[in-house]
Parts: C-alpha cells; sequence; structure tokens
C-alpha cells in the first residue's frame, strides 16, 4: 500500500487550510448579536398587592444559535417567584422559567433575526403562580411553591437578553486556529524532509498487521457503542454528558489501532521518518493541552459554571475534550518511544 | 518455527537484517520476524530474499519436517 506522494501531501495540507479558513469565515457570519438588558422592579407582596408583570423587547441583529438568559438580584431574601417567558414574533413561547431561583438559561435555540418580547411575571402566592401557568398550557401538579411567599416590598435588579453564539464562536476560532497550527507544521515537516524523494510504503507483514489492527479497532469500537446505546436506551446513568462519551468511543478505536500498529511496527510506513511523525505528534498533543489548560481556566473562571452542574459548561466539556486528546496522543508517542527501545535492543 | 538457515544465509553474506530488509524492501522488524518464524513471507518475498542472498526457495524456506 503507498502512502501519499510529498506532492499530494502539500495539495491535501493546503486544500485543509483553504478550508478551514472558509468554515471560519462562515461561522462568523452566522454570529449572533448579543442583548442585554437590565432593569430595576419594585415587587410588593402582601395585602393581595403583587406588582404587575413587565414586558421587554429584545432585537436580534442576525439568525443563529443563541440561548436566552436572566439573572436577577434582590436586596433581601426572596419572597415571591419570578416567571420568565421568552416569545417570538407570533407570540409563541419559546422558553419559559420559574421557581425560586436567581438565574436561569435556555438551552441554545435556533432564533431567526427579529424581535423577541420577554415577560417577567411575579407571584405573591401559590394560586396566582399556578393559575398563570396553567393558562398558558403548563402542567403544574407537583410543584409545590406554597411556602416560598413571605409578605415584604422586594427591590430586584434584573438582567436579561439573548447571548448569541459568540462564545461558540470564540471556541470555533480556537480550534481553528488549533488545526491551522497542526496542519502548517505538518506542511512544514513534508516540505523541509527529504521523504518525499522516495515514496513511502507498508510492506506486506506490516499491511497484514495493519488490517488485524483495523479489525480490533472496529470490534472495539463496536462493542463500545453498543454498550452505549444499550445503556442509554435502557435510561442508566451515565456519569459523562453524550459527546464525551461519543468521543470516548472514538479515541477507543484510536488507541487500539494505535497500539496494535506500533506493537507490531506497522504504525509508520517504510521511507517515513519516525522522528517527523513523532515531531508532529508531540505539536498535537500539546496543543490540546494548552487547549485543555486554557478552556479549564476560562470554564472555572466563568460565573455561569459555578451556578449549574459542572459538566453542563460546554468550555469544561471542550477542555475534557482536549485534555482526553492529549493524554492519548501522550500514550501513543510513550508507546512510540518504549517500541523503538525495545527494536534497538532486539537489532 | 526459527527459520536458521536464512539467518544463517544472511550471516553467510555478512549482511545485517537491515541491510537485507533495504534489499528486499521491507521493513527490518519483517525479516527479524521471518526469521523468528512469526510471521510466514508470501512466495513474492520469498523469491526476493533467495535472490538477494543467493540461494533457491528450497535452501531457504523448504522444512523436511514439515511434509
Amino acid at each position: 500500500m503507498k502512502v501519499l506522494s510529498k506532492g499530494a501531501k502539500i495539495a491535501l495540507d493546503i486544500a485543509l487550510i483553504v478550508f478551514l479558513v472558509m468554515f471560519f469565515v462562515a461561522a462568523q457570519m452566522i454570529l449572533v448579536n448579543e442583548v442585554t438588558t437590565n432593569r430595576t422592579e419594585v415587587i410588593k407582596v402582601g395585602d393581595g398587592t403583587i406588582s404587575p408583570s413587565v414586558k421587554q423587547n429584545l432585537v436580534l441583529g442576525n439568525s443563529g444559535n443563541a440561548q436566552f438568559f436572566a439573572k436577577w438580584w434582590p436586596e433581601e431574601d426572596l419572597g415571591y417567584i419570578t416567571a420568565v417567558i421568552l416569545r417570538d414574533m407570533n407570540n409563541e413561547m419559546l422558553f419559559y422559567s420559574t421557581g425560586n431561583k436567581l438565574e436561569c438559561w435556555s438551552k441554545e435555540m435556533r432564533l431567526k433575526k427579529g424581535t423577541y418580547e420577554v415577560e417577567l411575571v411575579f407571584f405573591g402566592n401559590d394560586s396566582d403562580f399556578k393559575t398563570y401557568f396553567e393558562n398558558i398550557g403548563v402542567d403544574t401538579s407537583g410543584w409545590e411553591v406554597a411556602d416560598c411567599f413571605k409578605e415584604g416590598t422586594y427591590t430586584v435588579n434584573y438582567e436579561f437578553g439573548i447571548k448569541g453564539s459568540s462564545s461558540a464562536i470564540t471556541g470555533i476560532g480556537i480550534i481553528t486556529i488549533l488545526f491551522l497550527i497542526i496542519i502548517a507544521s505538518h506542511l512544514a515537516i513534508v516540505i523541509t524532509s527529504n521523504s518525499g524523494n522516495t515514496k513511502a510504503y507498508y510492506d506486506e507483514r506490516q499491511l497484514l498487521a495493519r488490517g488485524q489492527a483495523s479489525n480490533a479497532s472496529t470490534y472495539s469500537m463496536l462493542t463500545y457503542f453498543g454498550i452505549y446505546f444499550l445503556l442509554k436506551m435502557g435510561e442508566f446513568y451515565l456519569p459523562l454528558p453524550d459527546t464525551i462519551m461519543i468521543f470516548g468511543g472514538v479515541l477507543l478505536g484510536f488507541v487500539v489501532l494505535a497500539t496494535l500498529c506500533i506493537w507490531n511496527n506497522a504504525y509508520i510506513a517504510l521511507n517515513q521518518k519516525p522522528k517527523s511523525t513523532l515531531g508532529l505528534l508531540t505539536i498535537v498533543c500539546g496543543i490540546n493541552l494548552m487547549g485543555a489548560i486554557v478552556n479549564f481556566t476560562n470554564a472555572y473562571r466563568s460565573e455561569y459554571f459555578r451556578r449549574i452542574e459542572l459538566i453542563e459548561n460546554l468550555q469544561f466539556r471542550t477542555a475534557l475534550i482536549n485534555l482526553m486528546m492529549a493524554l492519548t496522543l501522550l500514550y501513543v508517542i510513550i508507546l512510540y518511544v518504549v517500541r523503538m527501545r525495545l527494536d534497538a535492543r532486539e537489532d | 518455527m526459527k527459520n536458521l538457515k536464512l539467518k544463517a544465509a544472511r550471516a553467510a553474506k555478512d549482511l545485517s537484517q537491515d541491510d537485507l530488509a533495504k534489499i528486499c524492501g521491507v521493513s527490518r522488524q519483517t525479516i527479524n520476524a521471518i526469521e523468528k518464524g512469526d510471521y510466514n513471507p508470501t512466495i513474492k518475498l520469498c523469491r526476493m530474499i533467495c535472490r538477494a542472498l543467493d540461494k533457491s526457495l528450497d535452501e531457504l524456506f523448504w522444512e523436511e519436517d514439515e511434509v
């Protein structure tokens, strides 16, 4: 089996760089602008008095994926309940959140360019609260909120808005830059190496070993995903989100393939320079490790991180993926070095 | 089963595993695996090895007790 010639490798690298740049430009175009509004409300609870609801329009400049959020800071303990409702131009409810909490976030939604209406409703007693939600078609059975209400006047600062894909775009930007560095490093290695003069290929024993490794890799992935989907269908508790679990399966396949190929001396083709390959793996490993550190730090610093479950944080998930990738590559590098040492001893 | 005949023929020609591998266009580990009996080469590779060592197929790869 012949591996790619030097010219083909350079052409492929250039094509990848062009694709990544185009992808990033396209991603920028779907950027949703951030819309945030602040307002202060005085809420009176008791003697049958409750402040009316307030409505506010949010104008979204571009279509795209976005999250709606609302946060509030009362001066004292809450003695009332706030409901936050987001409606679109056709007055259709897109999101609601309620309960005795101080912050809520919608899931990421695909929002069109236009005007959205946010309604903040304040409830001073149980029956008003339940009636309101039943009127908008929400099942309130099982909602035990009677103890939440306390007479008093509360001054509350509200902040709400639509957070666009800016954080996602930043993430895409970082990933794009990382990929560009990897491809540029590969391009530099290919251009400066002499391996292009003699075509790299695998001999018959290596091809056999690679075939066996591919087989083992496929079956291990199938087994992993089979078990994963069974657990998923059985609604068993899985400690990590789907993104990580699926990525873990892919990494498992890669680890099995790399382990068997390296151990049978079939990972690097003949005429290919092991040092170049190891150098590239080290660069990718280092970049992933840096990505993991940056993302972990950002996730830890973000206010969002402290208020929700750790694993739900997108940056935390990205950091975890980076870390998994870095550890896998580190394993491959170490295994390769060990195998090289053993080979040298055998020689 | 170890292929001692191949090892001896290679040594007689004063070739290292790496030298023979380069002549045959395979990896050193492949020659090592053939000598150790861990890998059965194809007839194509057997012929290449035989040519490199000036031996016949029978001389290097025929085992009487295998029949």
